[in-house]
């Protein structure tokens, strides 16, 4: 299977959560793990023009971001069993027999994708949805968005359709990672490492 | 503060850098002075694998699938984490090997001297690994030599606290340098502690500020530089065994305080 990634359109997103709340359903997580959560980013201030009027340029955008099945994932670098693992098919998941539940893969990743199932007493994360795109379907989170802001696709075919955009804050620079993800900026979208936001749902993430 | 929920990692590594800091200590001098008398040493020694014991016993509790410990030799090789646990399950048998000897048996001085440099060794191996541990190149609270020197700091102060209180009352063998040790350490400590005071308003993402992680870093280390001190006054000082034990309680605790400082700062170059 070729590499596949994620395509998300941040102009299209309105945080709505959808996707989020398929996913958690499909793969019944409670309300402590989510595989895929919905970053909003927001700033802006009052600033003044030549007139002396005071104009604001306040902005807010949405990422919805799962785990991006890196290249150079940070996850699999550090973690001492060899559970999370990158596949023959280029989805990194979690062999959850041989997971202790160290916490260390949750450490690294830049991205929050692994999470940790106290239930479980191990790590659980996006698989991509593997079973399902093996069968040539989409997986769940992407048919599930109702602005069609998600996709999910041979990586190649992405970057050639989208572009190869990915460090947008308050996502890391994509060096750290190569992540198989492509971003569709919205006309308010920041590089990553901005300060001019701040992340406005932090107890939702 | 975040960290304490890392409390485990806090006592484990505090714990195993303070137990392999006194066996370095203690390699030297019976390098030099031969093990006599035994029953002393006997007792010496056991402090810092029962120390170690302990610290590995809270690290399986941060598991959360304690069971499957062993798993985690796994990647030895390839994942720092397995190579800090090779490493110090290693030193722990050979420390305790060499300790059951001296309980049991008697061995030839050469190769007790072999023995000891060894397990020295791969004490500073396991140390190495351990900071290993925390340079991961998404952290960058963590990513730094700050933190290098933080933790091979707590293996001189915690070390040599440990010596300086295990053999106060043991005639000639308590060596100048072990109260010379713990005062060079706490102040390099402290110098450490401003160069990172400082570092940090210099290290965020989009989503964090390092700063915020940690409100109360001033006074924290604050305390935890008071009580070194305390402790080092007592140490340096004191010959009463009680005195001398809460004195090297303190200044363990003073430790566990800036490891749970390290901890809370724990952040990515991303949004977790
Ligand atoms: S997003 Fe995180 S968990 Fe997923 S592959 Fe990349 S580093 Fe690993
Ligand atoms: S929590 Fe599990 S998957 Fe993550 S690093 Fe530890 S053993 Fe590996
Ligand atoms: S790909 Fe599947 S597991 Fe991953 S976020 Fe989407 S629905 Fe959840």
């Amino acid at each position: 299977m070729k590499q596949y990634g994620f395509y998300f359109d941040s102009e299209r997103c309105t945080g709505c959560k959808t996707c989020e709340l398929a996913c958690k359903d499909y793969k019944d997580l409670g309300t402590e793990v989510n595989f895929r959560r919905i970053y909003e980013y927001a700033g802006g201030n009052w600033v003044q023009d030549n007139e002396g009027c005071f104009r604001q340029d306040v902005f807010a955008y949405y990422m919805s971001i799962s785990c991006n099945h890196c290249e150079d994932p940070a996850c699999t670098k550090v973690c001492p069993t060899g559970a999370m693992h990158k596949n023959a098919d280029g989805f990194v998941v979690v062999n959850e027999e041989t997971c202790i539940g160290c916490r260390y893969c949750h450490m690294a990743c830049p991205y929050d994708a692994p999470q940790y199932d106290a239930q479980k007493g191990h790590m659980t994360k996006c698989d991509g949805c593997y079973s399902r795109v093996k069968e040539g379907q989409k997986p769940i989170c992407v048919e599930a968005c109702p602005l069609r802001a998600l996709d999910f696709a041979p990586i190649e075919e992405l970057r050639a359709k989208y572009g190869e955009q990915a460090s947008i804050a308050p996502l890391p620079p994509a060096e750290f990672t190569k992540p198989n993800l492509v971003v569709k900026p919205n006309k308010h979208a920041r590089p990553s490492g901005d300060t001019t936001g701040f992340l406005a749902n932090p107890r939702e993430v | 503060m975040n960290g304490l929920h890392e409390w485990p990692l806090v006592i484990f590594t505090v714990l195993a850098q303070s137990a392999v800091g006194a066996w370095l200590i203690f390699t030297v001098i019976l390098c030099r002075q031969g093990d006599e008398p035994r029953a002393y040493w006997n007792k010496v020694l056991f402090v810092p694998l029962l120390l170690l014991g302990a610290g590995f016993i809270a690290s399986a509790l941060h598991l959360g699938t304690p069971l499957r410990a062993l798993n985690s030799l796994n990647r030895v090789g390839s994942s720092m984490l397995s190579n800090e646990i090779a490493t110090g399950a290693l030193f722990f048998g050979l420390a305790g090997v060499y300790w059951l000897w001296g309980l049991f048996g008697k061995m030839s001085r050469g190769l007790g001297k072999i023995w000891l440099i060894l397990t020295a060794l791969v004490g500073l191996a396991f140390m190495y690994m351990m900071n290993q541990v925390y340079h991961i190149a998404t952290v960058p609270t963590w990513n730094t030599p700050l933190i290098s020197w933080q933790f091979y700091l707590t293996v001189v102060i915690g070390g040599s606290a440990l010596a300086c209180g295990l053999l106060a009352n043991f005639g000639d063998y308590q060596p100048r340098y072990t109260a010379v040790l713990y005062v060079l350490g706490t102040f390099l400590a402290a110098i450490i502690v401003i160069y990172q005071g400082f570092g940090l308003s210099q290290i965020h993402s989009s989503a964090q500020q390092a700063v915020a992680l940690v409100p109360d870093f001033a006074v924290n280390q604050v305390i935890r530089l008071c009580l070194l001190a305390a402790a080092g006054m007592v140490l340096l000082k004191s010959k009463q065994p009680l005195l001398l034990s809460i004195a090297v309680i303190l200044a363990l605790f003073a430790e566990m305080i800036g490891r749970e400082l390290f901890y809370s700062l724990h952040m990515t170059v991303g949004m977790a």
